[in-house]
């Protein structure tokens, strides 16, 4: 993967989840933070954004309608051009390091997740909009 | 070895036998042996019949055949509850000589299992005339009595075989429950946690500084929407545990029309949400027996089941009145329900897509089923995939006398 490409489709970060109180929550803190957002509510959105643009970072649910998370990294991970987006998995699902151990995600975080956890793991990924365009 | 001793043997097998067939090996062998027999059988009652289960003969008798119990000599000897000797078929008015003339038998004895309400016999034949002594009777009596302990042991064990799967199914179901629980009750939680830390943040360290107290205000209730989600979640689990445990509630003079009217009411948000029109037929109200708060739980579910599934096409309500019936269907248009989930869907803990509905605990049908057949009422399905499903709901107006205390 070519630098060039990262720096030209990595500017986003993409929340898929069903729930609609968190998607809310989470674009409102980090639009706030100035990062863009977009969001998915399953995983066959999820995946038509990855390919649509690429996300700097994907915060992705497990228990999703229809496509789940598990689905969504297996497609990731069978693709090349989507293997590369670093993904980060958060649920409320139990034994999540267990379940987790084939997909091979960034990150775990176990819902509820804090404020400084999700701040502080967006900005491992993906620089907000308007430090980006200092740069 | 003596008969004494084939008989004690023949006692501990039976108390080791875990099925039919076990006992019917053990007493076909040791009948015969115990008295020097030239065949002895197994037979058991199954209502009206006689059952010859097993036998061990010198030449093929009734094994596998069923005779009524009043045709057949173990059906008198089970009728009577006391053992039968004849020592010479051809020359014995209670039986007719011609049921033995195909046969090797010449004489027999009979002995009931379990002299009250016999639930079988154990024959014995002979190929000549053979007069059956006391000390033989006795022999086979008890005989039959460990046979009838055998059997019996065999239900028990039985029931209790069934009865642990049912708890293992249970087990299993319940822990699948607290697994979809403990998720769905910590979804609200994140949103929850993320809006107050996310407020906090927005008041400085220092009172000089200004706080948006627009976006506080926004944040703070959003926080407190996820705190209602949370209470009802709560709520619904506790209304569960009482329904779930057979718990009636009391009953009222209701309207099904107006209980279903203020349900919809309440929906409203989720009705826009899922952008589908939902019509309430006219008609006149139908008044029963009911528990409101059931019967609006009840009503409750399968709305937001028409409207999760319903793909925000049009949804229509009507409610009838058959006779001492009262009938509310509810009809979407959505994704359906294909033929082998229309059963599995009134469950417990089932889901026939994994998605969350009512609060995603997979109970919403099931609680449905509860509370309409709590008030002596059914419900149905009618759904084809891709087509829509069509709920009903049918509720007596009287007062159901049977679950009256």
């Amino acid at each position: 993967m070519s630098r060039a490409n990262d720096d030209e489709s990595g500017t986003y970060v993409l929340v898929v989840d069903d729930d609609r109180g968190i998607r809310e929550a989470i674009v409102e803190i980090l639009e706030d933070e100035g990062f863009a957002v977009k969001t998915a509510s399953d995983g066959d959105a999820a995946i038509a954004q990855m390919r649509q643009a690429r996300p700097a970072v994907v915060l992705l649910d497990l228990n999703l309608p229809r496509v789940t998370g598990d689905d969504v990294r297996k497609i990731q991970l069978a693709d090349r051009s989507l293997r590369g987006i670093p993904t980060v998995v958060f649920s409320a699902a139990d034994r999540l390091a267990e379940r987790c151990a084939d997909l091979a995600p960034s990150e775990v975080l176990a819902k509820p997740i804090r404020l400084a956890q999700l701040l502080a793991v967006v900005r491992r990924f993906c620089l907000p909009l308007a430090v980006g365009a200092r740069a | 070895m003596d008969r004494v001793s084939r008989l004690v043997e023949a006692v501990q097998r039976l108390s080791l036998a875990r099925d039919l067939e076990a006992v019917g090996v053990v007493v076909r062998e040791v009948a015969r042996n115990l008295t020097d027999a030239d065949g002895a059988a197994l037979i058991l009652r199954e209502n009206d019949l006689c059952h010859y289960v097993d036998e061990d003969t010198i030449a093929p008798l009734w094994k596998g055949r069923r005779f009524p119990v009043d045709q057949c000599v173990s059906g008198l000897a089970m009728r009577a509850g006391v053992p039968i000797v004849i020592e010479d078929v051809f020359d014995d008015v209670r039986v007719s000589s011609d049921v033995y003339r195909p046969t090797f038998v010449r004489s027999l004895a009979i002995v009931p299992i379990r002299t009250k309400a016999p639930i079988g016999a154990i024959g014995n034949y002979w190929s000549s005339p053979h007069r059956t002594t006391d000390a033989e009777l006795q022999l086979l009596q008890a005989l039959a009595d460990s046979t009838s302990v055998a059997l019996e042991n065999i239900q028990l064990y039985e029931q209790l075989e069934r009865r642990i799967a049912e708890l293992d199914r249970a087990v299993s179901a319940r822990d699948a429950f607290l697994a979809i629980a403990s998720h769905e009750l910590k979804t609200p939680l994140t949103p929850l946690l993320l809006q107050v830390e996310s407020a906090l943040a927005l008041i400085p360290d220092h009172s000089d500084g200004l706080v948006d107290t627009a976006k506080l205000a926004s944040k703070l209730k959003s926080a407190s929407r996820q705190i209602d989600r949370l209470t009802l979640l709560v709520n619904n689990l506790l209304d569960l545990t009482l329904i779930a445990g057979g718990h009636r509630g009391a009953r009222d003079l209701v309207g099904l029309r107006s209980i279903v009217g203020s349900v919809i009411e309440r929906s409203r948000p989720l009705i826009e949400r899922a952008g589908a029109a939902v019509t309430l037929v006219d008609g006149e109200e139908v008044i029963g027996h009911w528990n409101r708060f059931r019967i609006d739980l009840a009503f409750d579910n399968v709305l937001s089941n028409a409207l999760k599934f319903g793909e925000g096409k049009p949804i229509t309500i009507a409610i009838d009145r058959r006779q001492e019936v009262a009938e509310l269907f509810v009809r979407d248009r959505g994704i359906g329900i294909s033929r082998e989930h229309q059963t599995r869907i009134f469950g417990q803990f089932e889901q026939a897509v994994p998605t969350n509905h009512y609060c995603g605990l997979g109970l919403g049908l099931w609680v449905t089923r509860k509370i309409v057949e709590e008030h002596g009422g059914a419900i149905r399905v009618e759904s084809e995939n891709g087509k829509g499903s069509t709920f009903t709901l049918e509720l007596p107006i009287a007062q159901d006398g049977l679950t009256e205390a």
